[in-house]
């Protein structure tokens, strides 16, 4: 019973981890300075192999160190759903972007995120979304020239956003 | 040379004009817990992409000036920083301010901000100029001793672990190797993705840990209330403040010292300086934490002192000093210049620049400061589900400015997650950013010393020749022992 309750160490687990990466490196830098077939002087892979040799044993000085009793803070439980849905419509964000255009997609993401964040009167969503995406869109679109994505649907049906 | 530069840019309407724009940028910004002034300078960065590099450094010089300055009101008006380096105001600001005294301990702040500032860009301009001579005799493996040891130091005061602190810098000296290799011009760590030929570009790597991970970790918590605390117009001789002059140029040699070591920064400073004043001053105004203005004094002369030591290693070593000068020295590589010890000599109107940039924050800090900031209590409130989509969006169009395409902005997201994770789990991003900046350069060295080792017939004859390279190898190395756990433990028995 005792065992069961006895939690693995998470700083353990990321030197485990670190470690097996750092190895995975060392091997990917020496496979590919043997592609490049110079020295080892000229090879643009010395650096990267020096740094997972040292990413090798700061790993196995954490592991040692999650035997020694260090452990991370304890935190509070975070809001995971409201992260995950903020993840998922970022990332339908940036698949909408080269379709919709920077500023139709914008407007939607940031109600989207207003509405996710607690915010439940819809004209202030809209307001903000709205009124925000084009003080963006001019500021950054317009004054500064920077050239933001125009949107594959819209350019079709002749809408130059 | 550089005064007749600094005089120019004095004189110059449209220089003056955008470091106010800056300044206020910063005052906002510095003030609001939840944004930082790091955040903003990497959004800076890509915005001012196009334009002028003196234009671009007026603008991030008032912004950095005066947020380092306005994390204070927060920190005085309901007690939550709004920057790290504004932690130790708030143990004497905030009692001061529930006692009714919120006005006199923002003034304090202010004075004593312009003045601790003034000190730091004091010493950049006296200082740089023989910093950059002993530089000039700077080898390739100095260089790289040099970066390491900044990345070293940055490993182990931005964290509790050292171990972990360096692991983040390793990890960032290999993201900083993909890329196109500039020695054979062939790709590295790019894994068969085309777009990564050109290689991370630091300024979605910026914004992703410092903009993007902000968003993440404040969606994640829970919401944060506070009361204001009011903000009464009373008035404070000039003379009680001043008094005080005499040890702020202590504090403020302190924080301009700190500032120059990689990683150390505002917080540690203030900290230092604090606990000089609980030692030094024997009869303050009340006790130190209960609204000593000592406190106050201390802490916002050291913080901004920190400004002007941290550029000193990065415009004459291109060793940044904290995270911001690690983002400015970016603005001058996406630029086409290269900080380092020629700089003051090939570049000097933008050095020029950049203290003629901060000598104007320091104005707009004192007249924002005393006549602005007062009235901007009510503004610090400003709901998370209005800030956070507005600094989302920010973040994205900040990382697709740099190179217009959507792949930054992904690139963006990613090291928004990693940050995220890293502060999750006690990983400081510093040493990340530190090493994205300074790894290309430390590639560079470290083949170079190679190459020319190989040509020697005594190696390690030919390494130590230089008594430069025989100390940065011994601080380094002393470095690097000290802060090991063990070492440490060792050191405290004996005492």
């Amino acid at each position: 019973m005792e065992e069961k309750n006895k939690k693995i160490n998470p700083v353990l687990i990321e030197g485990i981890v670190l470690c097996a990466l750092s190895v995975l490196g060392i091997i990917f830098s020496i496979i590919c300075h043997y592609g490049f077939k110079v020295e080892w002087k000229l090879s643009p892979y010395l650096f990267p192999l020096f740094i997972s040799i040292m990413l090798c044993m700061l790993s196995i000085s954490l592991i040692l160190s999650s035997f020694s009793g260090l452990k991370e803070a304890k935190r509070e439980k975070g809001d995971r759903k409201t992260f995950l849905i903020f993840l998922l419509e970022c990332a339908i964000y940036l698949i909408v972007l080269k379709y919709l255009g920077f500023l139709i997609s914008t407007m939607l993401l940031l109600g989207a995120i207003v509405h996710l964040l607690g915010e439940k009167s819809w004209w202030k969503i809209i307001l903000i979304s709205v009124v925000t995406s084009l003080i963006i869109y001019f500021l950054f679109g317009v004054y500064l020239g920077v050239m933001l994505p125009k949107g594959k649907l819209l350019y079709m049906i002749g809408i130059r956003l | 040379m550089s005064l007749n530069y600094m005089i120019h840019y004095f004189a110059d309407p449209r220089f003056i004009l955008l470091v106010l724009l800056g300044s206020v940028l910063g005052l906002f910004i510095g003030a609001i817990p939840g944004l930082s002034v790091t955040m903003a300078t990497a959004l800076l960065v890509s915005v001012t992409y196009s334009w002028g590099t003196s234009d671009a450094m007026a603008m991030i010089m008032g912004l950095y000036v005066v947020g380092v300055f306005s994390g204070a009101l927060s920190a005085i008006l309901i007690n939550i920083p709004g920057a790290p380096s504004s932690v130790v105001t708030a143990f004497d600001g905030y009692p001061l301010a529930k006692r009714g005294e919120a006005y006199k301990s923002l003034k304090y702040a202010t004075i004593y901000s312009f003045i601790g500032s003034v000190f730091g860009f004091i010493a950049l301009w006296l200082l740089s100029g023989p910093i950059s001579n002993i530089a000039l005799k700077f080898h390739p493996i100095d260089y790289f001793l040099l970066s390491f040891f900044g990345l070293l130091a940055v490993g182990s005061l931005t964290s509790k672990s050292f171990t972990k602190g360096l692991i983040s810098a390793a990890v960032g000296l290999l993201i900083a190797m993909v890329g196109m290799d500039s020695v054979m011009g062939r790709p590295r760590l790019t894994l068969g993705i085309r777009a990564l030929q050109g290689g991370i570009n630091v300024v979605p790597a910026l914004v992703g840990l410092f903009g993007m991970t902000e968003v993440l970790s404040s969606i994640m918590q829970k919401k944060m209330g506070a009361e204001v605390s009011e903000m009464k117009n009373e008035k404070v001789p000039m003379k009680n403040i001043l008094k005080h002059f005499p040890l702020s140029m202590i504090y403020s040699a302190i924080g301009t010292f700190v500032g120059a070591l990689p990683g150390a920064g505002g917080p540690v400073a203030s900290f230092l300086a604090y606990s000089t004043a609980q030692k030094v001053v024997k009869k303050p105004s009340r006790e130190f934490c209960d609204g000593a203005v000592e406190g106050i004094v201390a802490s916002e002369s050291s913080n901004n002192a920190c400004i002007g030591g941290a550029l000193i290693p990065m415009l004459t070593l291109a060793v940044p000093g904290d995270a911001v000068t690690a983002i400015i020295l970016s603005v001058f590589i996406v630029h086409g210049m290269q900080p380092g010890p020629l700089f003051i000599k090939t570049q000097p109107d933008m050095f020029a620049s950049v203290l003629a940039g901060g000598f104007l924050g320091c104005v707009f800090l004192l007249i924002l400061g005393l006549l602005v900031a007062p009235k901007l209590s009510k503004l610090i409130l400003v709901p998370k589900r209005i800030l956070l989509p507005i600094v989302t969006v920010l973040c994205i169009i900040g990382s697709f400015a740099c190179n217009n395409r959507i792949f930054d902005v992904v690139l963006m997201f990613i090291f928004g997650l990693i940050g995220y994770f890293m502060r999750k789990h006690d990983y400081p991003t510093a040493p990340m950013v530190l090493a994205i900046v300074l790894g290309s350069m430390m590639d560079s060295n470290f083949r170079r010393t190679v190459s020319l080792l190989e040509s020697e017939e005594h190696k390690i004859a030919y390494l130590f020749s230089s008594p430069i390279t025989v100390i940065l190898f011994a601080v380094t190395v002393l470095t690097l022992i000290f802060s090991i756990p063990a070492v440490q433990r060792l050191f405290k028995k004996k005492k």
